[in-house]
């Protein structure tokens, strides 16, 4: 009897063993090569990070054993180029690229395409080609709440607004969306206009030098808009030169709206000196895109709409940004 | 003929000095805000990095060599001293003093390259220019470093209606035009400027000197770097890039010539730099494409370069 | 200072720079107050003599000794320390800098941190006042003329308070004014007692300044004495070692050779007029008239430098029997065509004796796989340097550091290899020694003896007496005359001077 038992026992645990052998062997190898532009700002390294956590729980999910190659290529798009050749010539079955110039980065699409390989553009997308899919945050959504939301702002404050707008590299397709958003809805809400447009290039050196002359060539604006705050420094040192570094409520205060909320912005919201911002959510995009990569693994269709699988943003503000949940550049400090 | 001779002859030599008064009359007067003294003070506050490190390159120049690798310096210089402060907590003095002496070893770096290894200093600071920079990026990770909320400050500061920088880039561009003008070093370096061969006859110390004017070099980038830093309050990858080829243009502009020997560091340096940053200035507060700063500052340059050509021809037959 | 005393003797000093022999036990004595002139032709030694005072080179054996007692001079430096100056041909300037910079750049006066501009300014008017200028201490140097320059670096080299200056080929780039100027200076330098080696090649100056004379011939000392004791004929002779100046070097032949080249009513508006003349093979033939008569202009058009209106050139083909007319564009790829401005007329200097030699012979030294071989080309380098005598330390010499003799010679070298039958030569000897144009004129006796023809200009009418067989008189752009190669000195004179307003036009 006790034989039959421990017989039994040997091969339930056996079987077991060889269930458990099966699926770790169930779990398909993935790789993945994720071409980085540059990482001008911790959002990027918050990516890598939710793209790891989120590609190995969606990944064990769906069978799929997901290794990252990553690599990041200064902000030179010839050298992303060559960086994303290296993957094709690795052999990784997926490619993704956050494109440093929307333009440039169609080659390497063409360049994926010949090697069979399917390529994803991630957050910016391409002009220049067609990629197989784009993740990405919804640029143009995320301006328009902005400015839907300061003129809803600058209404109750019963102010007119002549705004500074510091434009980014407009290479960058987000950058373009968010200067058609912005002015789009200058256009439909009349509460405010654009007096003086400063491309800054994503330089942060070019923010403090381009709006302390804007500022000054404009002494009789009295907002400005920030295509993203990553170099928020450099827009607070410029305010503080022409003496509008002010928080709501007092006289020199500067009407203030960005994009993004990233680190370097969350305590000036919180102290009252940014009136709006929306998130450009690290964490949903790339949730969306790890969905996306298992979809196209498994020779799904992943269901974007036509401007890609997008991840819209929320409208922060001072009253709010203390306690909205799930910020991530509030939470995840470097 | 006479007449136009004597107009081409004056336009060359002092080509600068009319290109300067045409520049600054034409934007005072176009535009509405360009001639206001808050204006004049954000340009000269916007060029003192570049005019610190600038003196520097002037040296350099002067000796007859040619140093591109300030603005990589600058950024991996003070790119330790941020970080060191951000990681490690470090008191910004101190700091201050590790960026600086970075400085000083970066340019001693140069100084082997160029005066004991005897490469040819275009080269040799070429190749540091793209290294350092690649260091710095490396270290940062292309981020950028925020300096601690107590010391950024300083960057606002006045003394009276005058911006702190702008007190702080004479404190530094003084000395050194001193040094160039009424020291025994300085003389040196215009010897050797003239023609090392013949300096060295004279039983000049050329080695010496010239390791000196690399490693001054190298300090005053990482000062200019500092104050940058400073004004933006963190330290971007951006800092310092094209600061070699602006200083450099700027520098020939204001008179100090490229074949070496020739200039002095104040009179040529401050008026060179503020060239630049005026016309950055003015066509902003025209409302100008701002891509168009570069092709008119291209056009600057290059009549100014091409202006020292001629001069220097002229001298080289009473040079023999 | 009692530098009257100073009494300067090198002896014995010998010298090899890899293994050539340039000093063979030279030696030179002279005494404070005097100008001794140290003379000698190029690479006899003289320059590298006073290298070794001077503490730029080491003597392999010999000694120098001041006042009696021996002194080692291992460094510039140290010539300096033991009152040894060293004022060069080629100035040590720094243009930009000013007078007062240049005279104290090696030790500038410093007050603490800065230089005391005003000590320097006062010390260097002082200076510059020893030699009698009112130059600016403040003025730069580069707007200063080259005697005002050589003022300044004697003024340099007078803050040390030498006992012996050197001075080396000091007038060859002064104005006759500066000239005299300078030496106003010596003569002050003399007075207060200097020792002054003079360096010169121009024989008239050292009997204005010069108390003695020491001649070096091949790195030999062969004379010493006071100046009094010679000659200028006597001094060339020294140098030269042989009669230099006198006598035919071949005596006046007749041509039976055939005619290599005629030239007939050649003509250029403003230069030439009617010209018509013939050469044959062998004979040299000299080209003589003042200067702008018309004999450099008529080289040049002969061989297609300068345009002609008219005229034929008649050129004896190598095929065809008798004249053939013929371009000066052709004739000037068939003749050797030799001036006097050796690195204009395409000697490479950097390039070596061999590289310059072979290059314009290129072709026939191809081998089977139209690679150069290197055998045929030693070889061919090899016989060109004997036919030429040239004297250099091997074929790999770089041709820039021979002198300009020997480059003269390479010049013809290069024609020489194509073996032309007729030589166009425009003041081949301007600028040399007088050795060297001794063996230019014993070159091309050679040629012509070998059947060449030669048309040879010339300035120096002692030259073209020695060599040629009969002369062309030229005035104004016209052949006046046509003189026997017996016609004496006075004879061609007078066969200029002879000129009226017969061709006043340039028709």
């Amino acid at each position: 009897m006790k034989r039959y038992i421990s017989g039994a026992i040997l091969g339930m645990v056996a079987a077991a063993g060889i269930q458990g052998a099966a699926n770790a062997e169930d779990l398909k190898p993935l790789t993945v090569g994720f071409s980085l532009d540059t990482k001008e700002s911790s959002l990027e390294t918050a990516w890598v990070d939710f793209l790891k956590s989120e590609g190995e729980r969606q990944g064990k999910a769906a069978g799929f054993k997901i290794d990252w190659v990553i690599n990041v290529a200064n902000a030179d798009p010839a050298r992303q180029a060559a960086n994303i050749d290296d993957l094709i010539t690795r052999g990784v079955d997926i490619i993704m690229a956050r494109a440093f110039d929307s333009g440039a980065i169609g080659t390497s699409i063409k360049a994926a395409e010949k090697a069979g390989i399917p390529f994803i553009t991630f957050d910016r997308g391409s002009t220049s080609g067609k990629p197989t899919a784009h993740v990405g945050g919804d640029s143009y959504d995320q301006a328009k709440q902005t400015a839907e939301a300061f003129a809803a702002i600058l209404k109750k404050a019963g102010v007119q607004g002549k705004c500074i707008e510091l434009q980014g590299m407009l290479t960058d397709i987000n950058a373009v969306n968010r200067t058609k958003a912005w002015n789009d809805v200058a256009k439909a809400t009349g509460q405010f206009t654009t007096i003086v447009q400063v491309p800054t290039n994503w330089n942060p050196e070019l923010f403090l030098s381009g709006l302390t002359n804007a500022l000054n060539a404009h002494p009789e604006a009295n907002c400005v808009f920030a295509a993203s705050d990553f170099a928020f420094p450099s827009i607070q040192a410029a305010l503080e030169k022409a003496g509008r570094w002010a928080p709501t409520g007092q006289p020199k205060h500067m009407w203030l709206a960005t994009c993004d909320l990233l680190t370097a912005a969350v305590k000036p919201m919180e102290d009252g000196y940014i009136d709006v911002s929306t998130t450009w959510d690290a964490y949903s995009q790339a949730k969306e895109a790890v969905r996306v990569i298992i979809a196209i693994a498994k020779h799904q269709d992943p269901g974007c709409g036509p401007d890609g699988c997008l991840a819209k943003g929320r409208v922060v503000t001072p009253a709010t940004v203390k306690t909205i949940s799930n910020l991530w550049s509030r939470d995840y400090a470097k | 003929m006479r007449g136009f001779r004597a107009i081409t002859e004056f336009v060359i030599r002092r080509g600068f000095l009319v290109v300067f008064v045409l520049v600054f009359l034409f934007f005072s007067v176009v535009t509405r805000h360009f001639f206001e003294l808050g204006n004049l003070l954000n340009i000269i506050s916007a060029m003192a990095p570049l005019a610190i490190a600038a003196a520097g390159l002037a040296l350099v120049v002067m000796s007859g060599r040619l140093d591109i690798s300030i603005g990589s310096i600058a950024f991996l210089s003070c790119a330790i001293g941020a970080l060191l402060m951000r990681t490690n907590g470090l008191n910004p003095i101190l700091a201050a003093a590790i960026v600086v002496s970075c400085g000083a070893l970066l340019g001693a770096l140069n100084a082997f390259l160029v005066v004991v290894l005897r490469v040819n200093s275009l080269i040799a600071t070429l190749s540091t220019m793209i290294a350092y920079r690649g260091i710095a990026l490396q270290l940062t990770d292309a981020l950028l470093v925020q300096l601690p909320p107590d010391i950024r400050f300083i960057g606002n500061t006045r003394l009276g209606p005058v911006p702190v920088d702008i007190l702080v880039m004479l404190l530094i561009v003084i000395p050194v035009h001193l040094l160039q003008s009424r020291t025994v070093f300085g003389r040196r370096v215009m010897a050797m400027g003239n023609d090392i061969a013949v300096a060295r006859r004279l039983g000049i110390p050329v080695d010496l000197t010239g390791f000196m004017s690399f490693v001054l070099s190298g300090v005053l980038a990482s000062l200019g770097g500092i104050l940058t830093t400073i004004q933006n309050g963190a330290v971007s990858p951006f800092l310092g890039s094209g600061w070699e080829f602006t200083a450099l243009a700027a520098v020939v502009v204001g008179g100090i010539s490229l074949l070496g020997g020739r200039g002095t560091v104040f009179f040529s340096v401050l008026p060179g730099v503020f060239i630049f940053e005026m016309i950055r200035n003015g066509l902003t507060n025209l409302g100008a494409n701002p891509y168009s700063y570069r092709l008119v500052g291209g056009v600057v340059i290059f009549a100014a370069m091409y202006a020292d050509a001629l001069k220097s021809r002229q001298s080289q037959l009473s040079r023999t | 200072m009692s530098s009257s005393q100073t009494v300067l003797r090198m002896e014995g000093i010998s010298k090899a720079f890899a293994g050539v022999v340039v000093l063979r036990e030279a030696g030179l004595e002279a005494h404070g107050g005097e100008a001794i002139a140290l003379m000698g032709a190029n690479g006899a030694g003289k320059s590298t003599l006073m290298n070794i005072l001077g503490g730029n080179v080491a003597a392999d054996r010999g000694r120098i000794s001041i006042n009696g007692a021996e002194v080692a001079i291992r460094s510039a430096r140290e010539a300096i320390l033991r009152g040894i100056a060293f004022v060069h041909q080629e100035l040590a300037m720094l243009p930009t800098l000013t007078v007062a910079e240049n005279i104290f750049i090696d030790d500038l006066p410093t007050a603490g941190l800065f230089i005391s501009t005003a000590d320097m300014r006062r010390r260097s008017r002082e200076l510059m006042g020893r030699l009698g200028s009112k130059i600016s201490p403040e003025s730069r140097v580069e707007e200063l003329s080259i005697g005002d320059r050589q003022l300044v670096e004697i003024a340099r080299a007078l803050r040390h308070q030498p006992r012996i200056i050197i001075f080396d080929e000091p007038t060859s780039s002064l104005t006759e004014p500066e000239r005299q100027r300078l030496f106003q200076v010596i003569g002050g330098l003399k007075a207060e007692g200097v020792l002054i080696i003079y360096i010169t090649h121009f024989l008239d100056e050292i009997f204005y300044i010069c108390e003695r004379v020491t001649v070096m011939r091949n790195g030999e000392t062969v004379w010493s004495s006071p100046l009094a004791q010679v000659d200028a004929a006597k001094v060339v002779h020294l140098m030269l070692g042989v009669s230099a100046g006198e006598g035919r070097v071949r005596e006046p032949i007749t041509s039976q050779g055939e005619p290599l080249l005629r030239i007939s009513g050649l003509r250029r508006a403003g230069a030439l007029k009617n010209i018509n003349f013939e050469i044959r093979a062998g004979e040299i033939v000299g080209l003589w008239g003042l200067l702008g008569s018309g004999r450099t202009e008529l080289l040049r058009s002969l061989v297609g430098l300068d345009p002609t209106d008219s005229g034929t050139i008649f050129w004896k083909g190598k095929t065809e029997p008798g004249l053939v007319k013929t371009t000066p564009r052709q004739l000037h790829r068939e003749v050797g065509f030799v001036t006097e401005d050796r690195r204009g007329e395409g000697v490479h200097l950097p390039l070596s004796i061999r590289d310059n030699l072979t290059l314009p012979n290129l072709k026939s030294l191809l081998n089977g796989f139209h690679l150069i071989d290197a055998g045929r080309e030693r070889e061919l380098a090899n016989k060109m340097m004997g036919r030429l005598r040239v004297k250099a330390s091997g074929q790999d010499q770089s041709v820039g550091t021979l002198s300009g003799g020997n480059q003269q010679k390479i010049v013809f070298g290069r024609w020489l290899a194509a073996n032309p039958r007729l030589f166009l030569l425009d003041e081949p000897t301007r600028g040399l020694d007088v050795s060297a144009k001794s063996e230019i004129m014993n070159l091309i006796v050679d040629l012509a003896n070998q059947g060449c023809g030669v048309l040879l200009v010339s300035s120096e009418l002692e030259e073209l007496i020695r060599v040629c067989d009969r002369y062309l008189v030229m005035n104004r752009g016209s052949l006046i005359n046509e003189l026997p190669g017996s016609a004496s000195a006075g004879e061609l004179m007078a066969a200029i001077a002879d000129v009226g307003d017969e061709n006043g036009s340039w028709s």
